[in-house]
């Protein structure tokens, strides 16, 4: 069980590190697109597109890890009035829906995959991506999420810190 | 269902639920996902369950559109920057050289918070990094000098909030690209009222140490010569002028899109690290990393709001809200001050992008039809969510500054210190209204 677990959240972080190579990316990308078009030569047609995949890819390879590290934002000033049962309780309620929710998303987002690779539906920008690609990591991201929050269900552990204030923003 | 037929009562319901639902404690991105479900069971379907589902496939394609925008890419190349700004130690030169050229003025070290912050407002977008920043590092230094606690914790939540203010704005460049609006033009309107602030401030020290020379105690500083001073400033803020160069000097001079100086300004943060030979591979995984997690917080919470300013339109509500406004015969500032005072209130328990995907589908087309320059009004929607950063009883930098604080103090405490500050951004918020080019004349520049 302790090996599944471990190669689970070696998953998880693998993801998150291709998030952040794909930020990496965009960065980089700019930098060139702007340097090679001020020097003269024509932009990089492919940029504009690459990044903006690269936008979408790192938001649902980065969610999983932000659950487990409860890095999603919650106000937490409510929940610290009420008596710890009834807590428990809502933070129980919160994760079941938050788990119905993703699997929602997992599900249709697997038959819009699906249904990208049977019509073979490209996405129209600056490069041709065939939608399927697209799509993929909705599915994978939101079905890590579930898990995550499965996990709180369980007990595992909590996603609330129980102090007042949240967490990180810009 | 027979209730919500009217805008205010759809409006009310919609906000109300993603209000409520993050009261429970959802995380903010499932509280609209949980909304949008429920709304398009109401709103596009017969208000059966089953037939929200109808609505999923829109939601799913909508996910992929709301973030793979590429008007968005500047908000995690300016938290990048800001990132690689801290964690590579440039920040603390700021501060080292300031220190050597303040001599033994009463209140220095207040004094330097604010030009330091100011300074770290034009090279970070984020406030939250700038405040836990300038926190950890001038507070403990003050509390041992018997600083009181709002000579020294005011003015760190006061310049804390510039980041918003002054570009690079993350915050700017996310209320433009959600608005619709001119993002150099924002971005550029920020510079003079955010100066202007940072000036308020400079006068609220001096006079809280003239009417209270205690709250912070002369010390006797090591004497620096003006040559030392003059290096000092030579070698650790002279080249931050590069950063500022990269970010507005580009956009100004028309040379890059907001969008490119973002990356550009990221880059110049990690030539001078170079420079002062403190780039480290260290210091580039912790950058992107923390850069992962702000930016993945973020999209996934515009990724789930997409969806919410879609259903706010098809119900009727947005139009219902902007019929009623030009209908009523209330003076268009007296709508300006209650958007003002929406947002404050949001402020208290919701952090500043959450409140910008919920007000911005509401409030803008509201401001267009009273016909407010959209540039000007981005700009007051800033001021107000700065000011509600540090209005208690849950505005977030007053957390921030309560870790970072010595043991013992009190949320209250940090508050109180705070008010004053927040006098000073509602006398710009005056400022902004009586004289708009405050805000728009650099803009006007920059299109000219």
């Amino acid at each position: 069980m302790t090996q599944i677990s471990k190669a689970y959240y070696k998953l998880i972080l693998a993801l998150a590190v291709v998030g952040g190579i794909l930020l990496a990316v965009v960065f980089v990308g700019i930098i060139l697109d702007v340097t090679i078009r001020t020097v003269g030569f024509n932009s990089l047609q492919w940029y504009s597109a690459v990044a903006e995949y690269s936008l979408f890819f790192c938001t649902m390879f980065a969610a999983p890890y932000l659950v487990r590290h409860k890095g999603h934002v919650v106000v937490e000033s409510l929940r610290l009035v009420l008596p710890p049962i009834l807590r428990n309780v809502l933070a129980k309620v919160v994760y079941a829906v938050c788990i119905l929710l993703s699997l929602l998303f997992v599900y249709y987002g697997l038959l819009e995959v699906i249904d990208a690779i049977k019509t073979g539906e490209e996405d129209l920008r600056s490069i041709d991506m065939p939608k399927w690609l697209l799509m993929v990591p909705f599915p994978i991201g939101f079905s890590l999420v579930a898990i995550e929050f499965l996990r709180y269900l369980l007990g595992f552990d909590t996603y609330y810190s129980d102090k007042v204030g949240s967490g990180e923003s810009i | 269902m027979e209730l919500l037929t009217e805008w205010y009562s759809i409006a009310g319901f919609l906000v109300g639920m993603i209000v409520v639902l993050m009261l429970l404690g959802f995380p903010v991105a499932f509280a609209f996902l949980t909304t949008n479900i429920i709304g398009a069971a109401i709103f596009m379907g017969d208000g059966t369950i089953l037939s929200s589902l109808d609505a999923m496939p829109l939601l799913v394609s909508n996910a992929v559109d709301s973030v793979a925008m590429f008007a968005l890419i500047p908000v995690p190349l300016f938290i990048i920057m800001g990132e690689l700004f801290f964690h590579s130690g440039l920040a603390v030169r700021v501060f080292d050289a300031l220190d050597r050229c303040f001599g033994r003025l009463p209140g220095r070290l207040s004094y330097i918070t604010v030009a330091g912050g100011t300074i770290f407002a034009t090279l970070s977008g984020s406030t939250m990094a700038n405040t836990a920043m300038m926190g950890a590092l001038m507070v403990p230094e003050m509390t041992n000098r018997g600083y009181k606690g709002h000579m020294s914790m005011g003015p760190i939540l006061g310049t804390g909030g510039l980041a918003m203010i002054i570009p690079p704005s993350a915050l700017a460049v996310l209320l433009a690209s959600l608005a619709e609006i001119d993002i150099g033009g924002l971005l550029i309107a920020g510079i003079l009222p955010g100066l202007t602030l940072a000036v308020l401030y400079s006068i609220l020290i001096y006079v809280q140490v003239k009417i209270d020379p205690d709250a912070a105690p002369e010390y006797t500083v090591e004497k620096s010569t003006v040559r030392e001073m003059i290096w000092s400033l030579i070698v650790n803020v002279l080249p931050m002028g590069f950063i500022i160069f990269c970010v507005i000097g580009l956009i100004l001079l028309g040379i890059a899109t907001p969008t490119e100086a973002a990356g550009f300004g990221a880059l110049g943060v990690m030539i001078l690290a170079v420079f002062f030979r403190v780039l480290t591979v260290d210091v580039l995984v912790k950058s992107f990393a923390g850069a992962l997690r702000v930016t993945g917080m973020v999209l996934l919470i515009i990724l789930a709001s997409t969806t919410f300013s879609q259903l706010l339109a098809f119900s009727g509500a947005s139009a219902g809200m902007i019929e009623w406004a030009t209908r009523v015969d209330v003076a268009p500032i007296t709508i300006l001050l209650i958007m003002f005072g929406v947002l404050l209130v949001l402020g208290m328990f919701m952090d500043q992008v959450s409140m910008m995907l919920l007000t911005v589908p509401i409030f803008f087309p509201l401001a267009e039809s009273l016909q407010f320059d959209l540039v000007w009004f981005g700009l007051i929607m800033l001021l107000a969510l700065e000011i509600s950063l540090t209005t208690p009883p849950f505005g977030l930098l007053l957390f921030v500054m309560v870790a970072v604080a010595p043991k013992g103090t009190t949320l209250w405490q940090v508050a109180k210190a705070a008010a004053p500050y927040i006098c000073c951004a509602f006398i710009v918020l005056v400022l902004l209204i009586v004289f708009p080019e405050l805000a728009l004349y650099l803009p006007s520049l920059m299109r000219n």
